[in-house]
């Protein structure tokens, strides 16, 4: 068998990567961890394909099979409108997962740099600044603000989203405000600045390839969060709206009719469960695996 | 600073004077609720840390991951279910059952009111229906702070000053409680501040779902009504509620702490 990817690095690149997973490896639990992700992204990728009845994810009736609970037929039951429930859930992976990497992408980037220049220029006036603001945004709980901006927008998906990333950028710029006012005054660094380096190289090239893998872990371990908070956006119903099948969406809609029809709640409620448990454990994996002391 | 959150779009109230009406309720609720979860967590917390590797501290790093990774609405759900029509031993709604009359109001605090008025019945009662709703809250505060009390415990029995007490004989539960527990505590307490205000957030959900008429039910709907005054208003309080136990939390830390107090001596 060849790798070309695997062929083309070092044997120093090898050797550390080699290294890293077996770190990984040696906790069971990292790799529990690491298998329930993979399986959720892929049911998420391949829903339309896996789904036993794939017209259930959006508007469709089938009043014949409507309430039914977990047969053989159909596994987690149907819900009042004759929707396979399974099907459903593997689709509210879809949703959960594309909106936990809409929001990290949006946050990301523009805390990390932020944060950068709030390290860079620490104990000047844009140091305050930005993280004054950041401050701000921390000092409300994070599920009062996301629920007060959702309802002041039009309910959807999108604006649930938006919400969210409006609230979790400080976190990122904490971390890389913490990590380059440390390294802030080491000798690369100063060695750069004597060079005449312009500020912007120094804080890419120098800086942020130190604060790359406490961000990837902390992204890993912020993905359950994000999760949790936008399916409880979606239980409120300010989130993803019918007949979309996000996971807290589900659980709302399900919990109405609970001590009959359970199963219309209690599977996608074990569904969010699971995906949040996984990507902790992965993200916990992941953070010792590189030693990671900041988060 | 007057206090003047303006006038509700809907209830046509000053915000001030709903605040005041509905907050007691849930503070009521938010403290019940803290307690639990405090001393739950430094109970199991200090078994699964001092038998590190048992089978009791697989079995409480089990409840941690799941009660982290469980939200707090899927609880009450689960908890509406089997209380509510399983096994009817606990009252899932409100917080009064009914025909039983309300006590006169002096602090807004229910159960701080029927003993006011001598009234245990009334008491016992809204105890009881408290009980759902605070554990609804606390079980995922319960799981984070049990685990974060147990690796500082792992980490502290390394220490030298503990091998140092164990051979001068001191007994066991001598050097857990005066030893052990208290710097283990400090990450926990240094946390409480954060997570008294993820509780009042956290009863935004529980509140509506419990239907327990304190102001987390309130901001939410005010939120579902676009209720601009008092979703602002809210928010704000919310604010200053969290930067206020942020405060009270720092001054316990540096009282605990000593390397705190000695550092801030000399700057």
């Amino acid at each position: 068998m060849k790798f070309p990817l695997w062929d083309r690095l070092s044997e120093d690149q090898k050797e550390t990567i080699k290294k890293n997973w077996h770190k990984f490896s040696t906790n069971p639990l990292s790799i529990i961890g690491l298998c329930s992700v993979i399986t959720v992204i892929f049911v998420a990728v391949f829903a339309p394909w896996l789904a036993p009845s794939p017209q259930s994810w959006g508007r469709w009736v089938d009043f014949s099979h409507a309430s039914l609970p977990p047969s053989w037929k159909y596994l987690f039951g149907t819900d009042i409108f004759g929707r396979d429930v399974l099907s459903r859930t593997m689709f509210g992976f879809r949703y959960d997962l594309l909106m936990a990497l809409c929001i990290l992408g949006m946050v990301v980037l523009p805390g990390t740099f932020l944060g950068l220049v709030a390290g860079y220029y620490k104990e000047t006036w844009i140091d305050t600044v930005i993280m004054r603001i950041s401050d701000i945004f921390l000092s409300i709980p994070s599920l009062v603000l996301a629920l007060a901006i959702c309802a002041l927008l039009e309910p959807s998906l999108f604006n649930s989203m938006m919400a969210v990333s409006v609230l979790w950028w400080p976190w990122y710029t904490r971390l890389a405000y913490g990590i380059t006012s440390s390294l802030r005054n080491e000798y690369f660094v100063q060695a750069a600045e004597l060079m005449g380096a312009n500020p912007f190289s120094i804080m890419f090239r120098e800086i942020l390839p130190n604060c790359l893998s406490p961000i990837f872990t902390k992204m890993t371990l912020d993905v359950g969060w994000v999760i949790l908070i936008g399916s409880t956006l979606s239980f409120v119903g300010l989130g993803a709206q019918e007949p979309l099948p996000a996971l807290g969406n589900m659980v709302a809609q399900g919990s109405k009719y609970m001590p009959d029809y359970w199963w219309m709640a209690i599977f996608p409620a074990l569904a969010i469960a699971f995906t949040i448990l996984g990507f902790n454990l992965l993200g916990d994996g992941i953070r010792d695996m590189w030693a990671v002391e900041e988060i | 600073m007057r206090g003047d959150l303006g006038e509700s779009l809907v209830s046509k109230r000053p915000v001030m004077k709903d605040f005041v009406t509905f907050f007691p309720a849930s503070l009521e609720l938010v403290i019940f609720s803290i307690v639990i979860s405090t001393v739950l967590s430094i109970i199991i917390g200090a078994i699964a840390g001092r038998k590190a590797n048992s089978l009791f501290d697989n079995l409480v790093r089990v409840f941690s991951y799941i009660g982290i990774a469980v939200p707090t609405f899927v609880w009450a759900v689960i908890s509406l279910f089997i209380f509510g029509y399983v096994w009817k031993v606990l009252p899932v709604m409100g917080q009064l059952s009914i025909g039983i009359a309300r006590p006169p109001i002096v602090t807004g605090m229910m159960s701080v009111d029927s003993l006011f008025a001598g009234r245990w019945d009334v008491f016992a009662n809204h105890f009881k229906h408290m009980v759902l709703p605070s554990m609804c809250m606390a079980i995922s505060r319960i799981a984070q702070d049990a685990k974060i009390l147990r690796a500082g415990i792992v980490e502290n029995l390394k220490k030298d000053y503990i091998t140092a007490a164990v051979s001068y004989g001191i007994p066991d539960r001598k050097i857990m409680l005066s030893y052990l527990l208290k710097p283990s505590l400090i990450p926990l307490v240094s946390i409480m501040g954060m997570e008294i205000a993820g509780a009042m957030g956290g009863s935004f959900i529980i509140e509506t779902i419990f239907n327990w008429p304190g102001f987390g039910r309130y901001g939410m709907w005010a939120m579902l009504n676009k209720d601009l005054n008092a979703v602002v208003a809210s928010v704000m309080l919310m604010g200053l509620f969290f930067a206020t136990f942020n405060i009270i939390v720092d001054v316990i830390v540096a009282y605990l702490d000593p390397r705190i107090r000695v550092m801030e001596r000399a700057k």
